[in-house]
């Protein structure tokens, strides 16, 4: 009878421990800018991307140095339990276009979460390319990526994914006034031919290593964006490689089992495009696109405009460019050493 | 496999048995199994490397040719689930691929996850020690169904130049995943040791360990440096159900 208790209590005692709670989320409701100390910016969305803890501020015009001080005041609410620091109803204030606000809110429980406020006008952050910062790769090396820092730039490369191999296929490039992004296709010994890459949005490198025969899935392409350009204007020259083949998967779910490599007839050809996307909770709809897919081989940096086709009458949530120095290089097609040189990426509007 | 067995039980024993007081019991049984995969050579396993294994339940049934007083022969059918997880921290652990012209190598701390579900096959000879204890060494063959091997590495360095992950400044940025589950074998055969001990003439307590012959990995699969074995330790009750046969 004794030990049949005791069983009996080491089970209740099991039974009663219980599995330590996750820490609380809380997030930021119903951000609103009221009192805009601006007169010629209007502030046209607040997107509030919650995945990333972070409030875009859309603006629907071009930030100039008379642009700032811009300060407004923010009214919201917090999830249940929640604190912020600072409050609602504080001012808040940026100091230049790249400034990040912060607010630190607290769940009920304790937990800290970093909510970021994020100013964005109608272009693109860091498109002339002048600021690079210092990536770590998968080799434990530092390479650049461009914009101003790995939390506050819009672009991506894939060069975290081909770090190992200590190749970087997007790389900065001086031009003599400045610099430019030189987007190379690249091999490794792993795979025959690997496009070089920049676009808007995130490189997933989760998604590239457990998708690695689908490079497509490791790119998050995408800003936030709400207003509609006519236009997509760069500059750019290309000179395609010389040997423009397509690599085939022995294995189609194996990256490791090897490639049969076939020469292709032609020229390979780069690819820029950019694309308006409505995404809510109807799922994604495409607004708009403009798009330039050439072969020719241009020596100077040359000016291209690509036009936006719509194909919807909706406001926009999203914009993504892309720059492929070999267009098909997510199905492993290309030519090693096409090189793509891209600079100042500006997105046009009636006047 | 299976038309071996019949041969076996229609002409090998018959003649072993003849002249002989015998008999043919069947039981079913239940059990639980302990076990991993072992690198070999064991230099392989890294220093501070830590297993812990997943305790599964285990069912099958089993025929007992009670051949004398000293020996029986048993043939079982049992299903086993082997799950474990390893942790370890290693240095320029290499992964081969293009047959073996090429290499990765990672630093960092590694996690892997095994599971296999099998049907085990042991043929095992009883010699009685004493009244209650058998000795039960044995072969087996393992249908294996579902194999999953994933090895994540976390917080390390990754390259093709192993002077960089020798030399890497751990924790680093890379973390790996390696899904072993197609280079999985289907099959496994090996060489057990056991023990029976007999309650009474129904119930019986086993307990086996058995070792693999060979590696968990398929012959062709030559992107690690070193082979893994199956040991497992298995603990079972048995109840002689039905006494098929008697002379």
């Amino acid at each position: 009878m004794r030990r049949t208790l005791l069983i009996i209590s080491f089970f209740l005692l099991l039974a009663s421990c219980k599995k330590e709670k996750d820490p609380e989320d809380a997030s930021i409701i119903g951000y609103a800018v009221t009192d805009l100390n601006q007169s010629v910016l209007a502030l046209d969305v607040v997107y509030t991307e919650e995945s990333e803890k972070c409030i875009y501020l859309l603006f629907n015009g071009n930030f100039t140095a008379a642009s700032f001080p811009l300060e407004f005041t923010a009214e919201f609410s917090l999830t249940e339990g929640a604190v912020s620091l600072p409050a609602s109803g504080e001012t808040v204030s940026f100091n230049n276009k790249d400034d990040r606000f912060h607010y630190i809110v607290t769940a009920s429980d304790g937990n800290v979460i970093d909510y970021y406020v994020v100013l964005r006008d109608n272009q693109i952050p860091d498109s002339d390319f002048e600021d690079w910062y210092l990536a770590t790769g998968m080799d434990g090396r530092g390479f650049y990526e461009p914009g101003l820092s790995a939390e506050a730039t819009v672009w991506a490369t894939a060069n975290q994914g081909t770090s190992t191999f200590g190749l970087y296929c997007t790389t900065p490039y001086e031009t003599g006034d400045g610099k430019a992004v030189r987007i190379v296709t690249g091999e490794t010994s792993l795979i025959p031919v690997t496009a070089g890459t920049l676009f808007t949005g995130k490189f997933d490198v989760d998604g590239a290593i457990n998708n690695p025969t689908d490079p497509k899935k490791a790119t998050d392409f995408g800003m936030p964006f709400s207003l509609r350009p006519n236009g997509l204007s760069f500059r750019y020259s290309f000179q395609p490689g010389a040997r423009y083949i397509r690599a085939t998967l022995k294995n189609p779910t194996n990256i490791f089992g090897g490639f049969t490599v076939t020469e292709i007839e032609g020229n390979d050809s780069f690819t820029a495009y950019a694309v308006l996307e409505r995404r809510d909770s109807n799922g994604i709809t495409e607004v708009a696109r403009a798009e330039l897919i050439s072969d020719i081989a241009v020596d100077q940096m040359t000016p291209a405009v690509l036009p936006f086709a719509y194909s919807s009458d909706q406001k926009p949530t999203h914009l993504y460019v892309v720059f492929a120095s070999s267009k098909d290089g997510d199905l492993f097609t290309g030519a090693v050493g096409s090189t793509l040189f891209v600079d100042d990426v500006e997105l046009l509007y009636q006047e | 496999m299976r038309k071996r067995l019949i041969l076996l039980l229609t002409f090998v024993l018959p003649s072993v048995l003849m002249g002989q007081t015998y008999k043919l019991t069947l039981y079913p049984s239940i059990g639980a199994d302990v076990g991993g995969a072992v690198p070999f050579p064991l230099s392989d396993i890294p220093a501070g490397a830590k297993w812990t294994p997943s305790v599964n339940p285990s069912l099958g049934a089993g025929l007992k040719f009670t051949l004398n007083d000293r020996w029986d022969l048993i043939v079982e059918a049992n299903y086993h689930n082997l799950e474990f997880t390893a942790e370890a921290d290693v240095r320029s652990q290499p992964y081969f691929y293009g047959d073996q012209q090429y290499v990765i190598y990672f630093s960092g701390h590694t996690e892997t996850d095994v599971e296999i579900k099998f049907l085990e096959i042991p043929l095992m000879a009883g010699y009685s020690i004493s009244n209650n204890w058998i000795l039960t060494p044995g072969l087996y063959y393992s249908k294996i169904f579902k194999s999953d091997f994933s090895t994540s590495g976390q917080d390390g360095v990754t390259s093709t130049d192993k002077a960089i992950t020798d030399n890497a400044v751990l924790p680093g940025p890379s973390n790996p995943n390696y899904d072993f589950d197609d280079y999985m074998d289907t099959w496994d055969v090996g060489v057990l040791l056991g023990f029976r001990y007999s309650l009474n003439h129904r119930l019986s307590f086993t307990t086996r360990l058995q070792t693999g012959f060979k590696s968990i990995f398929k012959a062709d699969f030559d992107s690690i440096d070193y082979e893994m074995y199956q040991v497992r330790l298995s603990v079972g009750v048995a109840i002689n159900l039905i006494n098929l046969w008697q002379k």
